[in-house]
């Protein structure tokens, strides 16, 4: 893998990881790197795929995990004591939607910017992931509660991102958990 | 003295009752809608509307464009709206401040943040 896919990745790989930690659960861990392309659980999962796209990119992240992931990181645990399916659709609905938000953050320092589309969510038993875009797909797993979570990447940029690009310009993100009134 | 009513516009549920959740407790009460489309709606049905939370990214109707066709059609010209969303890029904000968004909240949020901003804006 090249420095410049490596550094993609990470860049990816921060985004679940600062959205895992957001979450308030502490035992999160990156298992393991780059793995071959296919990506198939077994047993009964939830996934969701959220897609996101400008002139500059196009791309899609997966993630796929199980109920107890799903519920250990829900904001509503404190107060609801059984979660229902549909209640752990709509959360990885939201999971994807607030990792792919962390990914525009981290990429707009580089001057890369897009549009993300609503959260699609499957659920079910051994589901698989096909990558059917061009570009390739990373997929990477986390540890959270100690379960597993498997993130899939895929992105493809006309223009490869300018890691060069001084980040110390005036930032122009709002970060996760802050606010602006006007 | 009747409480205060909050509309959260989310297509996330959970968003949705998390909002509902902390805004009860903090003396509010709330009516939630899945969309833009559903949150005009729900404007019309409750007169006594004191203020509104918007996502950004929903389907049929977006949160931006929600607000910009109520600036439209000019029925809630002093309302107060704040947006809570993953976005945080500085031309959508510019975009919503022209709409009239009065804050910005990115998500995940902290619940005694936005007690505090309704609490401020619909004082």
């Amino acid at each position: 893998m090249t420095e410049y896919h490596k550094k993609l990745i990470e860049l990816f790989n921060s985004s679940a990881n600062d959205f895992f930690l957001s979450t308030g659960v502490t035992d999160v861990a990156l298992v393991s790197g780059e793995l071959p392309k296919e990506a198939v659980e077994r047993g009964q999962l939830f996934s969701s795929s959220l897609g996101f796209a400008s002139a500059k990119v196009k791309g899609v992240v997966v993630i796929t995990t199980q109920s107890a992931v799903i519920d250990a990181t829900n904001p509503q645990r404190e107060y609801i004591p059984v979660f229902s399916d549909a209640d752990r659709a709509d959360w990885v609905g939201e999971m994807a939607n607030q990792i792919v938000g962390n990914l525009k953050r981290f990429l707009a320092k580089y001057k890369v910017d897009f549009s993300l589309s609503t959260p699609t969510v499957i659920c079910g038993k051994d589901l698989a992931v096909a990558n059917v875009a061009k570009s390739q797909l990373y997929v990477v797993e986390f540890a959270v509660v100690g379960k597993k979570v498997k993130l899939c990447y895929s992105a493809e940029f006309s223009v490869p991102v300018d890691f060069d690009v001084s980040v110390s310009a005036e930032p122009e993100q709002v970060a996760g958990g802050d606010g602006l009134f006007f | 003295m009747s409480k205060k009513k909050i509309l959260i516009v989310d297509d996330s549920k959970t968003i949705r009752q998390q909002v509902n959740f902390t805004l009860t407790k903090g003396g509010f009460d709330v009516v939630e809608a899945e969309d833009g489309k559903l949150g005009i709606e729900a404007l019309g049905q409750h007169a006594d509307i004191a203020m509104v939370i918007s996502d950004v990214n929903m389907p049929n109707m977006g949160g931006i464009e929600m607000i910009e066709a109520l600036k439209q059609a000019g029925t809630h010209p002093s309302l107060p709206i704040i947006m809570l969303t993953t976005e945080g890029g500085a031309a959508l904000i510019e975009r919503a401040k022209g709409a009239g968004v009065k804050g910005w909240l990115v998500k995940p949020f902290k619940p005694e943040q936005l007690v505090a901003a309704v609490t401020k804006l619909t004082a």
